[in-house]
């Protein structure tokens, strides 16, 4: 692991095409997470939260601006090393789990070291990371038999499996109860803490936010401000925090 | 609009490359139907036409109905010249004679060839390129006439392909489409000229041609002095005849030579007519019109006709030409005279127009057209049903939460499996009308062709045609919708509120339907081979193919499912691991999905699986007839004349000849004197009235460590047979002989020798032979001298034979070479070569290229031309003994599968002779799988469909594993990979159907095929099958191509979002 903050994303911008009109779905935004550090990413739907998650992840490409993990500009990799680089730093966990139904969870668990043809010599840490997640009894099951919560620790357990500089958890509770929510949440967390990982969770809940240790708040594609979540003493004043900004706080271009 | 229809649409209009794809295989199904039906409707279109115009001048003819005694009472000439509707009565001989050329330089026979002269191998490459002509038999007896190169005769005129000498298609030739297809054989004198034969002669005194006068004069029956012929102008452009020109014919032993005073039309030839019929009800074959007027005929006055076969000869044919006024009552005027005619003796019969349609109708060309018309049917449904299936079970798998909101809001269950029903047929209805569209444009585009059998008119879409098109497509779309309708039906509206989920079958239900699939599968080779002693051939048949056939085929579909997943767990990991992918990735792939892998693979295998079948049957049919290790290495025959005792030392002692390895043949073809082959009940290839003896040294033969005769005894032990050979009348029988006649070792059987008529001789069997190939050895080399065809080679003591059948000279030798003498030989022939080389190297000439290395076609030549060499030595001996020509079948004067050395030695090899039968038997095989290969590449459009539809429902997961590290590469071998286990999943269930149809279809041809008999082992011609089986894979990976790269192309976020919209 090299001196580099994990993450560091320099003047991002990523437009799409929706007919003939272009949609700028992120504008302009920088920001850096240090070693260690649970960031949180809020914004309402539509606010370019997701689509900087998938930017940062290498699953598409910006238009303007780059991103650093570990140092490495994403935009100079082909798709090849892109790939590569996906498969060994970057954890990646989705809001609707995305376990490949034909897999048993621990096949699932292992499909980043499967893509990567090294999965021998894993089986013991496969194992103790199902065992640590609470998925032992349900390794050989397909994720059609598994509940909401558990199908999202296989999840995380493939995330983190190939050991990557950072995780990128794409409103990782959104498809589950509270109660389940929040108990990945304490898992991203203890994750964090005890393993030191770098962990960056895209939400619009402010129950989720709060686990994080600084919040950036997207609106329009835009970085509209962050802060840390130590200031509050709880997660009602965070979201009345939250929804402070969000909702007074103008874009630039309705000031103008 | 209802409800349904706009289900219906809106799914299509939602995948309009599936339905483009769907549609595109239906309408080529449909056409692959539309061009075989519309070359029926055209052939039969064609020779109806030309039915009046077989008949030429007359009405009317009579023939006689036995095959075995065609001969014509005369009194029945004189009493219908007394009819007063009648103009002309003519008596007719027809006789099968050899016409000659003697204008042209070859004698028509192959030359010696071995090193570069006009070979049996070149022979045979004018054969196989040839295309076959109307009836073009496709046997391995060799029914067509052999079509040579084009050649050009010393006054540089063209001879059309199949100028040869030798008699064309032979009597009781036939009517088979292929091995086993069930020939009827006719006795001699009542078969056929086909293209390629030699011209019948026909003698009459009537003094008008039958046919118009194209050229020169017709023949004057009062001065048959002048030796006049006339010839069909067909004919003679074939054979490099002009008015003008001498003709020799050769009648038996003796030549004549005639002048070619006029040339005639020629009627449409018979070979596409029925031939010897049995009609209902009848336990004996009749002649039917093959007796009647020939097509290709050289015509000479009737007393000449007489001189030429010695007054033999007899009236077998009368040609009947009404008045005008009595044309229109043809019908009246037959009536009046059956009754008459039907009590004559010899037994006859009067055929007019009606009974040539008939004929054509019921004839082997239109029989064969027809069965591929009904086999195209056939296939095309299958490929319609499979196709369509595939698509259908896609749909349903996409829609489980479609169909669950559907029925929660209301639609009954009928109106869900409607809106399948409807998909189906609209498919079908794209495909049926596509299918005509295309075909018919097909047919025009060749029709322009001015050989094309479209041409002319034959260019429409008959009602016939667009039935059977229609019955394909909608009886394939109905079938194909009945179980994912029945799926669509089973959806649960609570469904709508869960995920789709991934349909892999249960193992349970996997396992029931693979068990009963192999139950009902068992029950073709138990029918065949276990209750079939029990079930009378014709009932066995009947069962065989209305039973057997069907389980078979219902069975091989309901162990598709256990296949895909028996063969995805096997080959999957195989091959991931040969594309560099992790097997896990590609565990699930084609079971996920099974009832779209099913129909795919099903499709598939329609043509695969047919394709196999009819390589591993033809191959295994095949197998008996090839030469066996045991022949000798050359059999030598004196055609003319023949050898006194006292030359047999100079021919055992000549240069090459190896030592104690030469001997004489004492050969005759004597007639059974009961039918104990049971040939009257069913004739086939061993079910013969007639045996060829052989005579020969028992010791040399049979004795010693390297006997001459390398033949495996079945029963006894060949130190035991040689003991009693040589006491007397003992005999050495083929097993496949014994089995056929149910006789066992120590029985005897009494056969009449040829020139002996009164006389019977009864030999016992003291061993039995397996003997391969025995049949073709015999039939070129000449060793069938009075029959086309035999039951069985049966070996016997030199001089006994001799004694029994009268033969006082020597006419057969069978010798092996001596190997350094074919050493030396094939050293000549490199040096040869490589001198030629060099010599063309030294004078600049482009393309000299160094010599090829040796091949085992190089050893067989210089074998061969050792053999030729060793014929061209006899020459001089042949000379001194010229005689009359001796009795042989046609085939042992044509010029391949053996070499003629002169106008007398004819030289036969194993080699020379096993070259031919592959070459005729691939080439015959091949031509039955066009068909079978046509579904196969229309059926691989379903590949297309179902790699893109998995493709299309597994977008979101391609995205996942993206977002996990699989690379674009990966993820484009791992959709390869998918098509290629479909291929591979479809070979492996096309090679089991393929092994056990061809083993069932061997087993069944033993008791109903002409060519049953002989115990044919399974044969795999693995190369052939290979063939079918890399363009089988090769088109699953063409269908998987595109998908694979589009796929692979695609960003990863475009594959998350795309397959999460698709769910």
């Amino acid at each position: 692991m090299n001196n580099a903050s994990p993450l560091c994303v320099e003047g991002l911008t990523k437009r799409f095409r929706q007919g003939t009109t272009t949609v700028e779905a992120v504008r302009d935004i920088s920001l850096t997470v240090r070693r260690g550090e649970f960031v949180s990413v809020m914004g309402a739907s539509g606010s370019g939260k997701s689509t900087l998650l998938h930017v940062i992840a290498g699953l598409t490409r910006p238009d303007d601006g780059r991103v650093l993990v570990d140092g490495e500009d994403l935009s100079t990799l082909s798709d090849r090393r892109l790939t590569l680089f996906r498969r060994r730093r970057i954890g990646l966990v989705f809001q609707a789990f995305n376990l490949i139904p034909t897999l048993s969870a621990r096949d699932n668990v292992l499909l980043p070291m499967l893509a990567d043809g090294r999965n021998g010599g894993v089986e013991q840490r496969v194992d103790e990371l199902l065992d640590r997640l609470g998925l032992m009894e349900r390794r050989t099951h397909r994720p059609d038999a598994l509940s909401g919560g558990e199908q999202q620790r296989v999840a995380i357990a493939r995330a983190i499996i190939g050991d990557p500089s950072i995780i990128l958890a794409d409103e990782p509770t959104g498809s589950l109860d509270s109660v389940t929510g929040q108990s990945i949440c304490r898992l991203l967390r203890q994750l964090c803490r005890e393993q030191g990982r770098t962990i960056v969770v895209v939400t619009h809940e402010p129950a989720v936010a709060v686990w994080g240790e600084r919040v950036i708040v997207l609106k329009d594609g835009r970085v509209l401000t962050e802060f840390s979540t130590e200031q509050f003493r709880d997660l009602h004043e965070l979201a009345a925090h939250y929804h402070e900004i969000v909702g007074l706080t103008p874009t630039p271009e309705a000031a103008a | 609009m209802s409800v349904v229809w706009k289900l219906t649409l809106a799914y299509a209009v939602r995948h309009p490359l599936r339905l483009l794809l769907t549609s595109l295989a239906m309408v080529a199904s449909a056409c692959m139907v539309v061009w075989v039906v519309s070359g029926y409707d055209a052939l039969a279109s064609q020779f109806a036409g030309q039915a009046a115009k077989y008949l030429g001048r007359y009405d009317l003819f009579v023939v006689p109905e036995d095959p075995a005694d065609a001969s014509l009472d005369t009194s029945l000439v004189e009493h219908m010249q007394q009819d007063p509707a009648v103009a002309e009565v003519t008596p007719v001989i027809q006789v099968d004679v050899r016409l000659l050329n003697p204008n042209i330089e070859s004698d028509g026979f192959g030359g010696p060839s071995g090193l570069g002269g006009p070979s049996g191998r070149d022979g045979l490459a004018g054969f196989t390129k040839e295309p076959r002509g109307p009836g073009g038999g496709e046997r391995p007896s060799g029914d067509d006439g052999p079509a040579r190169p084009q050649a050009a005769d010393s006054a540089g005129r063209k001879i059309k392909p199949g100028a040869w000498s030798g008699p064309g298609r032979g009597p009781g030739s036939g009517a088979g489409s292929g091995p086993g297809a069930g020939g009827r054989g006719g006795a001699r004198g009542s078969g056929f000229r086909g293209f390629g034969g030699s011209p019948r002669l026909v003698g009459t005194d009537a003094s008008e041609p039958p046919h118009a006068l194209v050229e020169g004069v017709w023949i004057d029956p009062t001065h048959p002095e002048l030796r006049a012929a006339v010839l069909g102008k067909n004919t003679a452009e074939r054979m490099g005849f002009r008015v003008g020109d001498d003709a020799l014919l050769i009648v038996g032993t003796k030549e004549f030579r005639l002048k070619i005073a006029g040339l005639i039309e020629e009627g449409p030839p018979q070979a596409g007519m029925g031939r010897t019929m049995r009609p209902p009800g009848s336990d004996k074959p009749r002649t039917g019109i093959a007796a009647g007027p020939a097509a290709s005929a050289i015509y000479v006055p009737m007393s000449l006709a007489l001189h030429f076969t010695r007054g033999n000869a007899k009236v077998n044919l009368i040609n009947i030409r009404l008045k005008p006024e009595a044309k229109t009552q043809i019908a009246q005027f037959r009536a009046a005279w059956e009754p008459r005619i039907a009590r004559t003796q010899p037994l006859a019969s009067i055929l007019g127009v009606d009974d040539i349609k008939t004929g054509i109708e019921e004839g082997m060309m239109a029989t064969r057209t027809r069965q591929e018309a009904w086999g195209a049917t056939g296939l095309a449904l299958l490929a319609a049903l499979f196709i369509i299936f595939s698509t259908l079970s896609m749909g349903v798998n996409e829609r489980v939460r479609q169909f669950a909101i559907l029925r929660a809001v209301g639609l009954t269950r009928a109106q869900v499996a409607l809106v399948i029903a409807m998909e189906g047929l609209l498919l079908a209805l794209i495909g049926w009308g596509g299918g005509l569209l295309a075909g018919r444009g097909l047919i025009a585009v060749v029709a322009r062709s001015p050989s094309s059998l479209f041409q002319g008119g034959g260019a429409t879409l008959g009602t016939w045609c667009i039935v059977l098109t229609g019955l394909s497509a909608m009886g394939g779309a109905l079938a194909a919708s009945v179980l994912p309708a029945w799926r669509a039906t089973r959806v649960q509206p609570l469904e709508a509120m869960s995920p789709n989920r991934p349909t892999r079958p249960g193992l349970g239900w996997t396992t029931v339907l693979g068990a009963i699939g192999l139950a009902l599968i068992a029950v073709n080779p138990i029918l065949v081979y276990v209750a079939s002693e029990s079930i009378a051939g014709d009932a066995l048949y009947g069962i065989y193919t209305a039973v057997g056939c069907t389980t078979m085929a219902v069975g091989f579909l309901l162990l598709t499912p256990a296949t895909i997943l028996i063969g995805e767990a096997v080959i999957g990991p195989l091959l991931a691991r040969l594309l560099g992918l992790e097997p896990r990735l590609l565990r699930s792939q084609l079971g996920s999905n099974v009832w779209r892998t099913l129909g795919t693979t099903a499709a598939l295998t329609v043509g695969l699986g047919l394709f196999v079948a009819m390589q591993i049957w033809g191959y295994s049919m095949l197998e008996p007839f090839k030469p066996g290790a045991w022949v000798p290495d050359a059999l030598v025959t004196f055609q003319r004349g023949g050898l006194p005792d006292s030359e047999l030392a100079a021919v055992q002692t000549m240069a090459g000849v190896r030592p104690g390895q030469c001997i004489p043949l004492a050969v005759e073809q004597p007639k059974l004197v009961s039918d104990i082959t049971g040939s009257d009940e069913r004739v086939s290839v061993i079910r013969q009235k007639n045996v060829i003896m052989i005579g020969l040294d028992p010791q040399v033969a049979f004795g010693g460590p390297d006997p001459l005769v390398k033949a495996r005894f079945v029963e006894g032990t060949p130190d035991e047979a040689i003991a009693k050979l040589r006491e007397g009348r003992n005999c050495i029988a083929p097993d496949h002989f014994l089995r056929a006649t149910n006789l066992k070792l120590g029985d005897r059987f009494s056969m009449v020798p040829p020139d002996s008529p009164a006389r019977q001789v009864e030999y016992t069997i003291v061993a039995t032979v397996a003997l391969p190939g025995w049949h073709w050895m015999t039939k070129f080399s000449g060793l069938r001298r009075r029959e086309d065809r035999a039951a069985a080679m049966v070996f016997a003591d030199f001089a006994t034979v001799r004694r029994d059948f009268d033969l006082h000279q020597i006419n057969f030798f069978w010798m092996n070479v001596d190997e350094d003498f074919g050493r030396a030989h094939l050293a000549e022939v490199q040096q040869a070569a490589e001198e030629k080389r060099q010599t063309a190297a030294a004078a600049g000439a482009p393309g000299s290229r160094p010599p090829a290395p040796l091949t085992i076609q190089a050893v067989i030549d210089a074998k061969r031309a050792a053999v030729l060499k060793i014929g061209e030595a006899l020459q001089p001996i042949a000379e001194r003994n010229m005689g009359e020509e001796q009795p042989v079948n046609m085939q042992g004067r044509w010029s391949y599968g053996a070499t003629m050395v002169g106008s007398s030695v004819r030289v036969s090899t194993p080699d020379e002779v096993g070259v031919f039968i592959m070459a005729r038997a691939s080439g015959m095989i091949w031509a039955s799988c066009y068909l079978p290969l046509i579904t196969l590449v229309v059926t691989s459009l379903g590949v297309v469909n179902a790699v893109m539809a998995s493709v299309r429902a597994r977008r979101w997961e391609f995205g996942v594993l993206r977002s996990q590290g699989v690379t674009r590469s990966g993820l484009f071998r791992m959709i390869l990979a998918e098509g290629l286990l479909i291929g591979l999943i479809a070979c492996l269930l096309s090679l089991a159907f393929g092994v056990f149809s061809g083993w069932c279809g061997t087993g069944i041809s033993q008791y109903v095929s002409f060519f049953g008999g002989l115990a044919p082992p399974l044969v795999i011609p693995w190369p052939q099958l290979g063939f079918g089986f890399a363009l089988t894979l090769a088109l699953c990976l063409a269908a998987a191509l595109w998908p694979a790269i589009s796929t692979s192309r695609a960003e990863p976020l475009r594959l998350l979002q795309e397959g999460r919209a698709a769910l």
